[in-house]
């Protein structure tokens, strides 16, 4: 392989230390989450996938993929091969932190005990964040991993993590939180070792949403490197064949018909599918994905990597080689 | 459940859900049917539909809530009677939290000493967790000045919504004097042993973490926080009262997918567990009222255009998507309607899957006349 060939090949949705996976609710980052590090991993990397969570205690949509709804674990632990996976809880950010402050582990178990302590760092706004980022720092730090993939909660949640660490680095510079905010701070703006990944849906407000989280992530200094149109419908009718039923329909009073419906959503798919191709930023690598109909979610895990192989801004040539075979690219097409 | 009556005499409705299931359109749609009903309702929304707001002409931000001038609404075909008004408000949680400070420090120099703290800066700036808290305070707020006859508020996405119900619980329990007198330094004699062992890990802890400087900024910054803590605590039991009150009800808004619906379920439990009770669900996005539709296949039989009946074949594999979402989401209204009688609440309602985003007035006053018709557990 030439350097010239390399300069021309797309990256790898993973490519980064850190991947964030954000956006809003139900637009398909779990599972996205789970596509990427399963890919990564099957590349020959050890990938770790992390899901934030408030409560350690509830099931993990995340890691219920894989057969691990509620890991009793809150360190990284193995699911296959290279692949682990972790839940990032505030709480245990604090002991984290605690644990570092105090050395003393007796103390620190008390300290936690303590209820007014644990009220504390749970009600004052920002505690919980900087618990999460204390976290990610950490799971960073320790290069046990090629990459950390995380799992963030709706787009809000995502921001606020990401303009976090500007404010408090202001308020506290220095110290074991400072620091550890700074250190927070340099590798989520450092477009060589971050980037955020974000999902869509077909439909206008969603992709125009994605423009506008597109752009504040950049205002917090943090690399987009790709963007997913996710679910995108089958349309079955070429354009003069959609003309002909639209005239017929208009001239013919059967009312709405089983399907008429469907083509509405498709309408709104292609047009929704126009914004994402061009009204989003060139630089961008830019994914489709057909709505994949599965009986069981492994079979839609199965089908989905295909599509995240296929950048949209490239030509068939181009794609990046992978290391393993793809078996289910014509399946996938089908 | 009956919308219609929620809308004519219930004086705060919350609207519950996880993001993008239609929360907000379906918030101000009630808040609309209020003011046709010559109420004069306010629509409280957290995470506003962009469009919809610039329709209605809301400003992306603002200290108070706005009119939706009549004009507007008379263009739109939208009579509204004497007395009935539509506002609508973006919460922003600075302005909030400013007329906090405001309204409760003692005297002017107590505002300003808290508004000059650095932390109060930053406080102010980072949204996070502070969306919960403004929520509930903003509600108690217009409630307690008695301006509205009827306030939908509209809450942030399901698990910060979860944190809006717990926020007035959190906010006591931050409040509460034994879990700031640990921060807060006070002349020792007041102090327990307990205290001041639990006191001195604290500090030891936090100066380690956030180094000795940021701690004494922090107590400080408690120690002027202090005076308004006594009525900011009145608010947040306030607050809990009113949402337990028979004048508030609570709607849980799904979509048909999945992890939507599941939220909802969730939400319903967690509301219960709060010692709340959930009205109703609305079911969005249904495909319910297309039941009785001609099949493609029907429709070609009759036809003698050969080049239409080929079009129509090729419609069966979207017919047959219907047929099958019709079904799913049969079961999902039948779901709902079952959980909310085991749990004393008054049923479901259906909304269709409409082929036009609502994005101006008109689709709104659509969307509000289409939910006044439903009766208890009825769809679309």
């Amino acid at each position: 392989m030439s350097s010239v060939n390399l300069m021309s090949k797309v990256e790898p949705i993973w490519s980064r230390e850190l991947v964030l996976v954000s956006g809003k609710g139900g637009v398909g980052k779990t599972t996205l989450t789970a596509v990427i590090g399963q890919m990564a991993a099957e590349a020959g990397r050890k990938v770790l996938i992390a899901e934030v969570t408030p409560d350690l205690h509830t099931t993990s949509p995340l890691l219920s993929h894989f057969g691990h709804p509620r890991p009793r674990s809150e360190e990284p632990f193995r699911i296959s091969g290279d692949l682990y996976g972790i839940r990032i809880a505030p709480q245990s950010g604090h002991r984290l932190f605690l644990r570092q402050a105090l050395k003393v582990r007796l103390l620190v178990d008390a300290a936690m005990k303590s209820a007014a302590l644990t009220r504390f760092l749970m009600a004052a706004p920002t505690f919980p964040e900087i618990g999460v980022l204390f976290q990610i720092v950490h799971l960073i730090r320790q290069k046990r991993f090629d990459h950390v993939i995380i799992d963030l909660p709706a787009t809000g949640h995502a921001l606020a993590l990401a303009s976090l660490p500007r404010v408090v680095h202001r308020v506290v510079p220095t110290g074991l939180i400072g620091d550890a905010i700074k250190e927070g701070l340099d590798i989520l703006t450092s477009a060589s070792r971050c980037w955020a990944v974000i999902p869509t849906l077909p439909e206008s407000m969603p992709v125009t949403e994605t423009g506008e989280l597109i752009e504040s992530l950049h205002e917090c200094g943090i690399k987009v490197g790709a963007v997913v149109l996710n679910r995108i419908p089958n349309n079955p009718l070429t354009d003069a064949e959609r003309a002909h039923l639209d005239r017929w329909s208009a001239q013919n009073s059967h009312g709405r018909f089983l399907g008429a419906r469907e083509l509405v959503r498709v309408d709104r798919a292609l047009a929704a599918q126009m914004m994402f191709r061009s009204g989003l930023p060139e630089r961008l690598i830019k994914y489709e994905v057909p709505e994949l109909h599965a009986d069981r979610d492994q079979t839609r895990l199965l089908r989905f990597p295909a599509y995240l192989r296929k950048p949209l801004n490239l030509s068939p040539t181009d794609h990046f080689e992978s290391r393993e075979s793809s078996p289910v690219i014509e399946e996938g097409q089908a | 459940m009956k919308i219609d009556r929620l809308v004519k005499e219930q004086s705060v409705i919350v609207c519950c859900g996880a993001g993008g299931v239609g929360k907000t359109t379906v918030s101000a749609a009630l808040a609309l049917a209020a003011a046709r009903n010559g109420r004069k309702a306010l629509v409280l929304t957290i995470d506003p539909a962009r469009r919809l707001a610039q329709a209605l002409g809301i400003p992306p931000t603002g200290h108070e809530p706005s009119a939706i001038d009549h004009e507007l609404m008379r263009a739109a075909g939208i009579d509204v009677p004497e007395g009935g008004e539509l506002h609508a408000w973006m919460l922003d949680p600075a302005s909030v939290l400013e007329s906090v400070v405001d309204r409760f420090a003692p005297s002017k120099e107590a505002a300003q000493q808290i508004r000059d703290t650095r932390l109060y800066n930053a406080l102010k700036e980072v949204m996070a967790g502070l969306q919960e808290f403004t929520a509930a305070e903003a509600l108690y707020d217009f409630k307690e000045r008695n301006v509205y006859d009827l306030i939908v508020l509209d809450t942030p996405p399901s698990r910060n919504a979860l944190d809006f119900l717990d926020a007035p619980r959190r906010l006591a329990r931050f409040l509460d004097e034994r879990t700031l007198s640990v921060f807060v330094p006070q002349p020792n004699s007041k102090r327990s042993a307990i205290i001041r062992a639990a006191s001195k890990v604290v500090t030891t802890a936090m100066s380690k973490a956030f180094t000795p400087e940021f701690v004494s900024e922090l107590q400080q910054f408690l120690s002027a926080f202090a005076a308004l803590f006594g009525k900011m605590r009145i608010h947040a039991k306030g607050v809990r009262q009113l949402l337990q009150s028979k004048v508030a009800s609570f709607i849980v808004i799904t979509s048909t997918e999945e992890a939507a619906f599941e939220e909802a379920l969730f939400f319903d439990r967690r509301v219960r567990e709060l010692g709340l009770k959930v009205e109703g669900f609305v079911l969005n996005r249904t495909y319910l009222d297309s039941k009785d539709a001609p099949h493609p296949d029907e429709l070609a039989s009759a036809e003698e255009d050969n080049g239409v009946k080929e079009i129509l074949s090729k419609l069966r594999p979207l017919a047959e998507t219907e047929i099958q979402r019709i079904a799913s989401d049969e079961a999902l209204f039948e779901k709902l309607v079952s959980v909310s009688s085991s749990s004393g609440g008054d049923g479901a309602v259906a909304l269709p899957y409409l082929d036009e985003t609502v994005e101006d007035l008109e689709a709104l006053a659509a969307l509000s006349a289409r939910i006044l018709k439903l009766d208890r557990s009825q769809a679309c």
